[in-house]
């Protein structure tokens, strides 16, 4: 085994604090107008963020950037130590599979049930089946869904849809979590279940990023909130006493 | 819950891809069916081959020792000749056997008739025949000795076999051919058509490797499906076939059909057809991730 190897093993085997950085990233689509200008932001281990700001802020493309959907026009992102300009194909597949990404338009395969759009990510992951169907049976039946394991997305409301997008996220248990208005079509309690499945995973060592532009949130979850508007990151802000929330 | 997993990809609801298995029957079918032929053709070919290496030596009827000297003069001569690899004369009782359809229960010596004298003479395989020379050196001897040859239309036979062989090997093939360049079109056109879901699952981590592997797994059920179908009616059909051209005129001096292995080979077409579209799909699905951003 030469020198690079074992550097590497050593190296991997060090938990990393840090996971992702994001260094005066800005980003436009085309010709059009910069929608995120000189974005700075380190996210370590376990953190649990709210990014909220009003629409047209900027928050779902951030939010894709830090998910490696996009690359920046300009900046610098570190993920898992590792610069994403650096990566290969494979790397950046690597990479992805690391994190958990909710969609605002939750992107569920309508043609697959919802137990087999939770599965995806184990799947793509290479997780056998039987540990792919235990895992997906015990998420969907802790978040009130077992009644409807088979159905395809077009025939649940969008609540149903909303959680099953939030499952699929959480389901391979990533690293970094991106949530793109993850409660805002569920009802009060199905929000509480979901903001407890991502306070849990945030103990575990997932890193939690939420974009909202419900208030309400960031009220009840004593967590830091980052304010982004027009494209720039105005403030951090700890919110005051949480209200105590029933699961 | 379905039992069988179903593809991440909707291959099997979208247009471009929906018909493939009855696609594939149709060409699997086509394909069968000209295989057929071409071994049945093959099987023809080899049989006039190995009969076009047996003539047929005729000297006139003679009777007393005059005959046997002039015959024993023949096999000496045919047997000192490097064409010829045996020499076998027809004996008297399949003589009577050959010409009793014309004389009913008499034998020919009861009605005196002198009975031409036949040697069966099998030709060296590996030696091309001088008939001709033979002929005039049989003659020598005996000057109205003949050489049989039914090689002429022996001949015209074989070529036509030699043709259906050869039509029934190119014809299938194209068609097996067309089957490939088909799920290669499909899977390009399908790589095109789920662009969006396929970027989904790169979001979600997945590589080439697995993604390929979807349209792999689309063209082996779809192949295997569609090759069970054009398997069972292309065998429908040829035994039709085989039945039907028992009855045709070529089939009096030979018998067509196929061989055990003939029948192997056409088992083993379905099979090796499924695994070539897999492989097809997975190769021009690589190919179409490694040119997608």
């Amino acid at each position: 085994m030469g020198h690079c190897a074992i550097f590497t093993i050593i190296f991997e085997r060090i938990p990393q604090r840090l996971m992702l950085q994001l260094d005066h990233v800005a980003m436009r689509y085309g010709e059009g107008p910069e929608v995120l200008h000189d974005v700075n932001l380190s996210l370590e281990r376990g953190d649990f963020i709210f990014l909220m700001g009003p629409s047209g802020a900027g928050k779902t493309t951030m939010l894709h950037i830090m998910g490696l959907i996009r690359m920046p026009s300009r900046g610098s992102v570190r993920i898992f130590g590792r610069d994403v300009a650096d990566m290969n194909r494979d790397e950046l597949g690597e990479s992805r599979r690391r994190i958990g990404m909710m969609f605002q338009d939750f992107r569920l395969i309508s043609h697959l049930s919802a137990f087999d759009n939770v599965a995806l990510p184990l799947r793509i992951g290479g997780g056998k089946e039987r540990e792919v169907r235990e895992l997906v049976h015990e998420m969907l039946s802790w978040l009130g869904l077992t009644d409807v394991i088979d159905a395809t997305p077009p025939t649940l409301s969008t609540g149903q849809r909303q959680i099953v997008a939030a499952a699929r996220a959480a389901i391979s248990r990533p690293s970094l979590l991106l949530c793109d208005e993850p409660t805002s079509n569920v009802d009060a309690r199905r929000a509480r279940r979901l903001m407890r499945l991502f306070t849990e995973l945030a103990k575990d060592g997932t890193t939690v990023v939420l974009s909202t532009h419900n208030d309400d949130l960031p009220d009840r979850y004593p967590h830091p909130v980052l304010h982004l508007n027009a494209g720039q990151l105005t403030g951090r802000t700890l919110p005051a006493k949480p209200v105590a929330a029933a699961d | 819950m379905a039992i069988v997993r179903s593809l991440d990809l909707p291959l099997e609801q979208t247009a471009v891809s929906r018909f493939l298995p009855w696609i594939m029957a149709g060409l699997l079918y086509l394909s069968l069916v000209a295989l057929a032929v071409a071994a049945v053709a093959d099987g023809a070919w080899e049989l006039y081959n190995q009969r076009s290496k047996l003539v047929t030596v005729t000297l006139p009827g003679a009777k007393g020792n005059d005959a046997d000297v002039e015959t024993a003069a023949i096999l000496k001569i045919l047997n000192d000749s490097g064409e010829v690899a045996a020499a076998h004369p027809v004996g008297n009782d399949e003589l009577q056997e050959l010409i009793a359809p014309w004389l009913g229960d008499a034998k020919a010596s009861d009605r005196e008739i002198a009975l031409p004298r036949l040697i069966d003479v099998t030709l060296d395989p590996l030696v091309a025949p001088d008939l001709k020379g033979l002929q005039e050196r049989l003659r020598q001897v005996v000057p109205e000795a003949t050489i049989g040859i039914q090689a002429v239309s022996h001949d015209r036979a074989q070529r036509q076999a030699s043709f259906f062989r050869t039509s029934g090997i190119a014809v299938g093939l194209v068609l097996l051919v067309a089957a490939l360049v088909l799920v290669a079109v499909i899977t390009r056109l399908s790589l095109t058509t789920h662009q969006e879901t396929v970027a989904l699952l790169r979001y979600m981590g997945a590589q080439d490797g697995y993604l390929a592997r979807q349209f792999e797994r689309f063209a082996l059920l779809s192949s295997l499906r569609g090759g069970l179908v054009g398997f069972s009616i292309a065998m429908v059909t040829v035994l039709v076939l085989l039945y039907s051209i028992q009855h045709l005129e070529l089939t009096s001096t030979i018998r067509l059909g196929l061989r055990p292995v003939d029948w192997i080979m056409l088992a083993c077409v379905p099979v090796v057809s499924a695994l070539l579209c897999t492989a097809t799909a997975r190769l021009t699905a690589l190919w179409g991730l490694s040119h997608m951003p």
